[in-house]
């Protein structure tokens, strides 16, 4: 999303979808997962809108919708080239906005070569290194702005690059790669079509049925292509909604727990490329646009951080900040772990015992430190894995011999503490504590703040230069109460930023390079502005309008339609009266509407740069876009992806086919990790005799939360769903003789375990280039642990990762099934042998 | 295939235990025990009249216990003497059965100690009025429920507890009191005994084949059928035990054993009209 | 007041379930995985008081595909059952045109579990008295709405002056009749076997589909019948002793 449009969070409101007149949602269980949001799909189904699941199995989001196709997992992106090869084809795209919108008139540069002539690749590609290059990505010219062929006829043309791309995307192609009908796919083209262009919107909605893919990111690209051809982008009733997880996960990427980021999206320094912050700042910013300033973004960061110490004369303590040198995310330090890498590990909010893919790595790793930190409301698996591990029970890991030191500590829950969640549309709300954290149980502001403070003191008195990011770091923040709980409000407010007096900014249109500001999040600034949390408004909906601006508080600025500037026709005017939103006011001479403009105020519609223009000023009146450099919405993408520029089919990791389109057979891209644990199923799963014939995914139900932790050991949670069980169809259980009911063991070759029968209807068999095959569906909620416990799915699963955002293949996976219950014991490890010589595979000894 | 919801009960059979049917089988038996007593005390054979009275008052406490230990807390009896609630057959039975155990208890009292004869022979004119109404009540209760089994033979229901009642007490008689003062008792049997297979196979009849399946299949079934061979041989005995004690005890206690068990028959037969969907739903097509 | 309770728009996911044990307090029914469908409560009884049912209807050839959802509760019946035979007084119509069970006053003497046409009523764990939906009478009492029906996401369970509800179903029958094949309403008739149901039903498909009696009549409706033929009974119980006695061998 940040790549095709300029930010990485939805680009509507989930109160937004009533207004749609046609809903995809695919990759996203959405009434059972999102069951408050699932709400506004069912005011825009009753109001007449054609609501659209694609998704392996019929689940409950299915039984709501008008149409339900049954995809083969993973191949999601076969699916919606299948959609922009029908748009391209009938010329449906809406090609007023395609044309002033988006980049599809830009001219590429000569040396671009597409996977159409590269078999699969695209130009750049470094087989030696396993990764692109991407100077022959970027535009052909780009002095000044970029050259284009408004006519979309010139050859080297984004418009028709795309057209040849996808040329082989035909309907009938993508359903015998994604085990469906062509005409199926055609009905969603067409719906989306048919409710696209002046008078009508369509939606896309999605979560993390795209994302945990090896190829995730390129398939939201494919949606952001249908959307920007359709004109759906910054539009009500349009967009595409990113379904975030956690209560506050979108918030964590915003002020990232991501390693290669800082607030607000502002890449983390590399040891090797940024000496000191002009460095940076001119690697980092770009010419046009809303990244034109970041400068003041990042100084105002170090203000907030340094305090004091940042001044010119310091450099604004640049030096102070991390350096990345390499991958330091999640998985590669677990990996790390279990090279003795890695000594000791903070655990919070989070239960890779259970949730992590390939889970019986993470409890091997867990068991490889020297000191671990869980803070959790319970014991749970990753606290107490050193003797209750299925590892345990196997004998391949003896508590004895464990020697990570575990300390659990206890943690205050929502309803005990004051702060601040930004949700799936970016909405900032603020909660209260209602009551009292019990015994020794206390917030994780509390933790660190305090364990900063014993850090800092400890520290004090050292005068080597390493102590100083630890010495400067401005630290203090009112404490109240007996625990002395430090002030939330006064975190959030140092995260909105105040000016040279001290006063609370009031957006970040008011940042300064000069060290005047200080700001802790640039793109939360003016959540408290005015001296008010704005993040604590309340105002009920009734009393507004339909768009609530008054509720909470949204970044950036408390827009809740991103780009909205394209809800006006170049001139300015809505495209339709049905579809108005944000236009521009001849009069006023300013952009009105119902949502705060996402453009500058004043900025009019005919508008156009002058020479040497930056920032903000280097972008057209009749720009939307305004984080790109371009101003454009980003159909082809020059930069932000490493692989690719368009969406590539490609099969996943581990498939029981071979890939259709091209005879490369997974994303090239894609961050592996081979080694004891963590071996790959043969993939085609024919040319191993079969081992792993069925496609294995995974998914949550609505009575359970994620790990299980928080949903596991709450009576009236666990008696809804207190079994882990498995979903298969008829034909699969007549094949493998399951019974309904009765027990299955399902095992790859990491992993045995087993679960109870669901045969069901809802999963239905898939003929993929001709053959009949089957799925296995797998809830991930349980572990050893808790009122209801059972085998944990995660521990089936491989650890292979998306390149962009690291994200690991956790659907669309291969394994086997059979009745009955699994091995117990020792007789684990000796049956995963078997199972790995049936497969050719190495056998663990 | 399974009907309804996955098979599930559409009502729920009833949360009692078995002292319920125990119940329904000792009132019934004391309640047409003392109008017997009574019409014996009337034709002067205080003989047969003391074991009536005397079974009444047995049966009245096998039901006040039954009762009272099904509710589990003692008190909670008198929860139900709070309210009067015609439309409720067990608030209504609540009056009757205190009324009528009352009566009884005054009258076998009376029996036992000689003492206040003439207020005991009173009491025991009541309870034999109140008797046959003591026997059938349960009929209401059980019939005013949703189980198919109880809730449709409207008409034939409560002449099977009346006649089972009239078993039990002639039975009651033939095995306590001397085959020479019991001829009453032994023409009651006899009679209740043959009219308990009759109603029997009326209630069959008013229920038509699918329904009266609660009757005659299962748990139900097999109590039915074995009820209906103890009747029968306590017919037959009781038939030939003119004038024989040894006989008469037999037919009174085979006839006894038959009464029980067909309480339970009937008992079983409700509940398994309300576990298997398809009773509820044959009775509500449309 | 009453609920009306639109299948069309239950999603299933059980918020109803959940927030109505949270606020009265109820016990979890066992963990045991039935496979029926996401149905593990599998009944309305004394523990819980909202139950979700779900129906497969995938065809064969998975051509009708249809997943039917219904949260199914007490119907606080205009005639019922419960009320009519609990002997205590413990069950009573309260100024709201509810039914509720006074917790207090019952005895446990199980009556109302046998006189529900509906299978509601069952026994509570703790204290063998008898339980089921009070239609949140406390929640009512200071103004908020019942707390199932607050925590619905959909609207599929609304809440109101049930003849408003009887109108706005009639409407919304109308309204979803061409999309939903099989819409039929279920207890708005004031002339059904129970008088109506406080709570009303906008169904799917057939009640029994959803373990609902298709036809439901208070039990009590045949009880004047039953006396006088128990009456009868009597009368020819108390002929047939005085016969006996009478008759001399
Ligand atoms: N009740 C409840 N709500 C939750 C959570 C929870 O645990 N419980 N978790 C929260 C979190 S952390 C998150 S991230 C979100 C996730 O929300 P969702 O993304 O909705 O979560 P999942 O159920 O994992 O996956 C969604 C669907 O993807 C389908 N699917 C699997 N593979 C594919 C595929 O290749 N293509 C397509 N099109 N579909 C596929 C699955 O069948 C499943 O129905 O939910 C949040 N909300
Ligand atoms: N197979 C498979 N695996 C998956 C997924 C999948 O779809 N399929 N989905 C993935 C996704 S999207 C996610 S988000 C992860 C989730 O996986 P995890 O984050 O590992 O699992 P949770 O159970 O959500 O763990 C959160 C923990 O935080 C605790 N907690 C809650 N609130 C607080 C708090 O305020 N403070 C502290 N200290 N602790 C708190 C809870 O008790 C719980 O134990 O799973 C991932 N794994
Ligand atoms: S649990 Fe919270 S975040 Fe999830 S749907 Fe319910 S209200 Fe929304
Ligand atoms: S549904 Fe049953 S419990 Fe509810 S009011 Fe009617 S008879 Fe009583
Ligand atoms: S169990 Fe309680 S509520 Fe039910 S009928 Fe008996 S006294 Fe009334
Ligand atoms: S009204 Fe109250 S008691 Fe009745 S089901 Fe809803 S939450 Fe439960
Ligand atoms: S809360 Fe509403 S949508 Fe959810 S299961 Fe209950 S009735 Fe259905
Ligand atoms: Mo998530």
């Amino acid at each position: 999303m940040g790549t095709s449009f300029g930010r990485g969070g939805a680009t509507t409101f989930q109160q937004d979808l009533q207004n749609s007149d046609c809903i995809l949602i695919m990759g996203s269980n959405m009434a059972e997962n999102h069951p408050v949001g699932f709400q506004w799909v069912m005011e825009a189904r009753e109001r007449g809108a054609k609501i659209i699941h694609v998704d392996p199995r019929f689940t409950r989001t299915s039984a709501m919708v008008n149409l339900h196709v049954p995809i083969r997992p993973g191949t999601d992106t076969a699916f919606l080239g299948a959609i922009i090869h029908y748009i391209l084809e009938h010329d449906r795209a809406f090609k007023e906005y395609v044309v002033n919108y988006t980049n599809a008139p830009v001219i590429l540069r000569e040396d671009f070569k597409d996977t159409e002539e590269l078999d699969g690749f695209f130009s750049g590609w470094h087989e030696d290194q396993n990764r692109y290059t991407f100077e022959s990505w970027q535009y052909g010219s780009m002095d000044g702005a970029p050259h284009m062929d408004k006519t979309l006829q010139d050859p080297r043309c984004v418009y028709q690059v795309l057209k040849r791309h996808y040329a082989r995307y035909t309907p009938e192609t993508a359903a015998q790669i994604c085990g469906i009908d062509a005409q199926q796919i055609i009905e969603v083209a067409e719906a989306l079509c048919a409710n696209s262009g002046r008078e009508r919107t369509s939606a896309i909605s999605y979560s993390v049925g795209w994302t945990q893919h090896t190829a995730g990111a390129q398939t939201i690209r494919g949606a952001a292509i249908i959307q920007l051809l359709l004109g759906n982008i910054g539009r009500p009733g349009g967009g595409i909604l990113a379904l975030r997880g956690h209560a506050s996960i979108q918030g964590s990427t915003d002020i990232p727990t991501l390693f290669n980021l800082l607030p607000g999206y502002i890449p983390m320094p590399h040891a090797l490329a940024h000496d000191n912050l002009k460095d940076f700042i001119e690697s980092g910013s770009a010419m046009a646009g809303a990244w034109g300033n970041l400068d003041r973004y990042v100084v105002s960061l170090l203000k907030a951080w340094f305090g004091e110490h940042a001044t010119e004369k310091s450099d604004f303590c640049f030096d102070l900040l991390p350096r990345i040198n390499g991958d330091h995310s999640t998985y590669r330090s677990i990996m790390d772990m279990l090279d003795g890498k890695v000594k000791g590990f903070f655990c919070i909010g989070e239960n890779p015992a259970v949730g992590s893919g390939n889970s019986g790595l993470h409890r091997r790793a867990l068991a490889n430190l020297e000191w671990l930190v869980v803070r959790d409301f319970n014991e749970i698996e990753s606290a107490s894995f050193w003797y209750d591990a299925p590892e345990i029970e196997s004998g391949e890991l003896r508590t004895e011999s464990i020697k990570t030191e575990i300390f659990w500590m206890p943690a205050a829950g929502h309803t005990e503490k004051d702060g601040s969640f930004t949700n799936t549309q970016r909405l900032l709300q603020w909660r209260d504590k209602a009551v009292e954290p019990q015994d020794e149980a206390r917030s994780e502001l509390w933790f660190y703040y305090h364990l900063g403070k014993r850090i800092k003191e400890k520290i004090a008195q050292q005068a080597e230069p390493h102590a100083d990011p630890i010495r400067f770091l401005t630290w203090e923040y009112p404490e109240t109460g007996e625990t002395r709980e430090p002030s939330a409000a006064a975190v959030l407010r140092e995260i909105n930023g105040w000016d040279a007096q001290g006063k609370a900014l009031s957006g970040f249109g008011e940042l300064k390079a000069d060290g005047s500001t200080a700001c802790g999040c640039w793109i939360y600034c003016g959540c408290y502005k005015d001296e008010q949390n704005q993040t604590a408004r309340r105002k009920p909906g009734s009393e507004q309008n339909w768009v609530a601006p008054e509720w909470a508080w949204a970044w950036p600025a408390n827009r809740r339609i991103l780009y909205n500037r394209a809800s006006a026709d170049p001139q300015g005017k809505p495209w339709s009266e049905r579809k108005k939103y944000v236009w521009w006011d001849e009069q006023k001479s300013e952009w009105i509407g119902f949502d705060t403009p996402d453009f500058a105020k004043n900025k009019r519609p005919d508008y156009i740069p002058p020479n040497g223009a930056k920032a903000d000023d280097a972008i057209a009146g009749g720009q939307p876009f305004i984080m790109q450099a371009d101003g454009l919405g980003w159909i082809f993408a020059p930069t932000g992806l490493v692989d690719g520029p368009l969406p590539v089919y490609y099969e996943p990791h581990e498939s029981p086919v071979r890939n259709l389109l091209y005879s490369q057979q997974a994303n090239p891209c894609r961050r592996q990790f081979p080694r004891p644990f963590n071996e790959s199923n043969p993939s085609p799963s024919e040319l191993h005799g079969d081992a792993f014939p069925f496609v294995l995914h995974t998914y949550r139900l609505t009575e359970h939360h994620t790990a299980g932790a928080m949903s596991r050991s709450v009576p009236h949670l666990s008696e809804l769903q207190p079994e882990f069980f498995c979903e298969v169809s008829p034909e699969l259980a007549q094949l493998r003789g399951l019974i309904h009911g009765d027990w299955a063991t399902i095992f790859t070759s990491r992993a045995v375990i087993e679960a109870r029968v669901m045969v069901t209807g809802r999963v239905k068999p898939m003929i993929l280039q001709g053959k009949e095959f089957h799925s296995v569906g797998l809830p991930y909620h349980w572990g050893s642990r808790g009122l209801v416990t059972g085998d944990s799915a995660n521990d089936l699963l491989q650890i292979t990762l998306e390149p962009n955002a690291h994200i690991n293949e956790t659907k669309g996976l291969t394994c086997d099934i059979m009745p009955g219950r699994r091995p117990r014991g020792e007789a684990v490890p000796a049956f995963l042998n078997d199972v790995r010589k049936r497969a050719h595979m190495d056998v663990v000894t | 295939m399974t009907q309804g919801y996955y098979g599930r009960p559409i009502v729920k059979p009833p949360a009692w235990s078995d002292l319920i049917p125990t119940y329904f089988f000792a009132g019934g038996l004391a309640g047409t025990a003392a109008t017997l007593a009574f019409a014996e005390r009337a034709a002067k054979n205080d003989r047969l009249a003391r074991t009536l009275i005397l079974g009444a008052a047995a049966g009245c406490a096998v039901s006040a216990f039954c009762l009272i230990a099904d509710l589990k807390k003692p008190e909670r009896f008198l929860h139900m003497l709070r309210v009067v609630k015609p439309t409720s057959p067990m608030s209504v039975g609540v009056y009757i059965f205190s009324a009528f155990s009352g009566s009884v208890f005054i009258a076998a009292s009376s029996e036992v100690t000689g003492i206040a004869r003439s207020a005991g022979r009173f009491f025991e004119a009541i309870a034999g009025i109140i008797g046959p109404i003591m026997s059938v009540y349960t009929s209401v209760l059980v019939g005013d429920t949703v189980m198919p089994a109880w809730y449709l033979p409207r008409k034939t229901l409560p002449l099977l507890f009346a006649a089972t009642s009239a078993s039990g007490a002639g039975a009651w008689g033939l095995l306590f009191a001397p085959a020479r003062s019991n001829g009453s008792a032994r023409r009651l049997a006899i009679l209740g005994g043959t009219a308990m297979v009759a109603a029997l196979q009326a209630l069959h009849r008013e229920l038509g084949p699918k329904q009266a399946e609660a009757y005659t299949k299962g748990e139900a079934g097999a109590l039915a059928r074995s009820a209906r061979v103890l009747n029968i041989s306590g017919i037959v005995c009781a038939t030939l035990a003119k004038n024989s004690n040894a006989l008469s005890k037999i037919a009174g206690a085979l006839l006894l054993a038959g009464g029980l068990t067909e309480r339970f028959a009937v008992y079983r037969a409700g509940c398994a009209s309300a576990k298997d969907p398809k009773y509820v739903l044959e009775a509500q097509k449309a | 007041m009453g609920f009306f309770t639109d299948t069309t728009l239950c999603i299933g996911c059980k918020a109803c379930e959940v927030a109505c044990k949270e606020w009265n307090k109820l016990p979890s029914d066992g963990y045991e995985f039935t496979g029926e469908s996401y149905d593990n409560t599998k009944e309305l009884n004394g523990n819980s008081w909202r139950h979700v049912a779900f129906i497969e209807q995938l065809g064969q050839e998975r051509d009708t595909s249809r997943w039917l959802m219904e949260s199914d509760v007490c119907k606080h019946c205009t005639h019922a059952g419960c009320l009519d035979v609990c002997p205590t007084g413990a069950i009573i119509r309260t100024e709201f045109g509810t039914v509720v069970i006074q917790d207090d006053i019952c005895n446990g003497c199980g009556y109302c579990v046998v006189a529900c046409p509906f299978g509601v009523i069952g026994e509570k764990q703790e204290d063998h008295t008898m339980g089921k939906c009070t239609l949140c009478y406390d929640r009512l009492k200071v103004g908020e709405q019942p707390a199932c029906a607050k925590a619905c996401p959909t609207e599929s369970i609304q809440f109101g002056v049930v003849d408003e509800l009887r109108e706005r179903a009639e409407k919304r029958l109308a309204n979803v009749q061409a999309r939903f094949a099989g819409a039929q309403l279920y207890l708005n008739d004031p002339n059904d076997g129970v008088g109506g149901g406080g709570s009303l039903f906008l169904l799917l498909d057939k009640p029994e589909v959803y373990g609902l009696p298709p036809n439901p009549i208070v039990p009590t409706k045949d009880l004047p019948l039953r006396w006088r033929t128990a009456g009868i009974a009597a009368a020819l119980l108390f002929g047939a002793v005085v016969l006996c006695a009478a008759v001399r061998e």
